[in-house]
């Protein structure tokens, strides 16, 4: 029973956070700024992470990319592995500051998720393209991690509130 | 907020600020070049180098990235990436760079273009 509905729940989060990757994919990008975006799927993989825990955090993040490369058609091209990384790095970092850093709140923890997110795909991109130039481009991407970070951060926030009964319900099933 | 995140924020501000201006500070420091050299690589390799002059006429070259061909324009001491087949065309809205310090980096296609001195051994053979 509680195998079940921790089943259910991590494949509604699988599916929330493909859908949001997915819907801010085909929104035209609020920012003039290449690789800088909101980031609304990292909402759901931060939710998972404090609800469920560093792995089920980590295959959320993993299945998003995976299905929304699918969906996209990027399967295993340069934007897939670009997120990929994003996706990794950022869940380790936040999951890292989870647990060793507890006087961050919900909201400094995004912020790391984004400006991790950002510098992984940097990292990538540099080593597929093979060129150090790409590095100029590191300040924008750190501080476009800070007001996007923020803005995520806060949205988990009020999610967080509604989620506690999902936990005390399935948690102990880990 | 806690007290933490409001750290952490300074922190990342600072980092960013000062990252910015080492950036900022290095491609001043730079001196300016009469001659420079366009190069351009697909998928990592090296696919061709064009020599800038000043004055020099506007000239196009084919480029085939990852996903298709793509159109370099050069014209005196600059190139910008006229045509490209990328979805978000990031790499044709920068327009025209002159700076040794900037990169044309078209992602998906895999095209990297930029700017460099021309290296003094070149200039004397060339």
């Amino acid at each position: 029973m509680l195998k079940t509905r921790r089943l259910v729940f991590f494949s509604l989060f699988v599916t929330l956070a493909t859908a949001l990757g997915f819907l801010e994919l085909l929104l035209p990008n609020p920012f003039p700024l290449p690789g800088v975006k909101l980031g609304l799927a990292n909402i759901v993989t931060l939710l998972v992470l404090y609800v469920y825990g560093t792995k089920d955090g980590l295959a959320v993040a993993l299945l998003r990319v995976f299905f929304a490369s699918l969906l996209s058609g990027t399967f295993l091209s340069v934007s897939f592995m670009l997120s990929l990384s994003g996706a990794v790095l950022s869940t380790l970092f936040m999951a890292f500051f989870i647990r060793f850093l507890p006087a961050l709140s919900i909201i400094g923890v995004s912020m790391v998720g984004a400006v991790s997110h950002n510098v992984g795909q940097l990292l990538t991109a540099s080593f597929l393209i093979q060129t150090p130039y790409i590095f100029y481009y590191l300040p924008v991407l750190l501080l476009a991690g800070l007001p996007t970070g923020l803005a995520t951060g806060f949205l988990a926030r009020l999610l967080l509130r509604y989620l506690p009964e999902i936990k005390t319900n399935s948690y102990k099933n880990n | 907020m806690t007290k933490a995140d409001q750290k952490l924020i300074l922190i990342l501000l600072l980092i960013g600020l000062l990252t910015f201006s080492f950036s900022k500070f290095i491609s001043y420091t730079q001196e300016p070049v009469s001659q420079s050299q366009v190069v351009i690589k697909v998928s990592g390799e090296h696919v061709e180098t064009v020599s800038l002059q000043a004055e020099a006429p506007l000239q196009r070259y084919i480029i085939t990235g990852k996903v298709g061909k793509a159109i370099v324009e050069t014209e005196g001491l600059k190139v910008r990436m006229l045509e490209a087949p990328c979805p978000d065309q990031i790499c044709v809205k920068q327009g025209w760079i002159n700076n040794p310090q900037r990169a044309i980096i078209c992602v998906p296609n895999e095209v990297v273009i930029y700017l460099e001195a021309e290296s003094i051994i070149d200039a004397t053979t060339g």
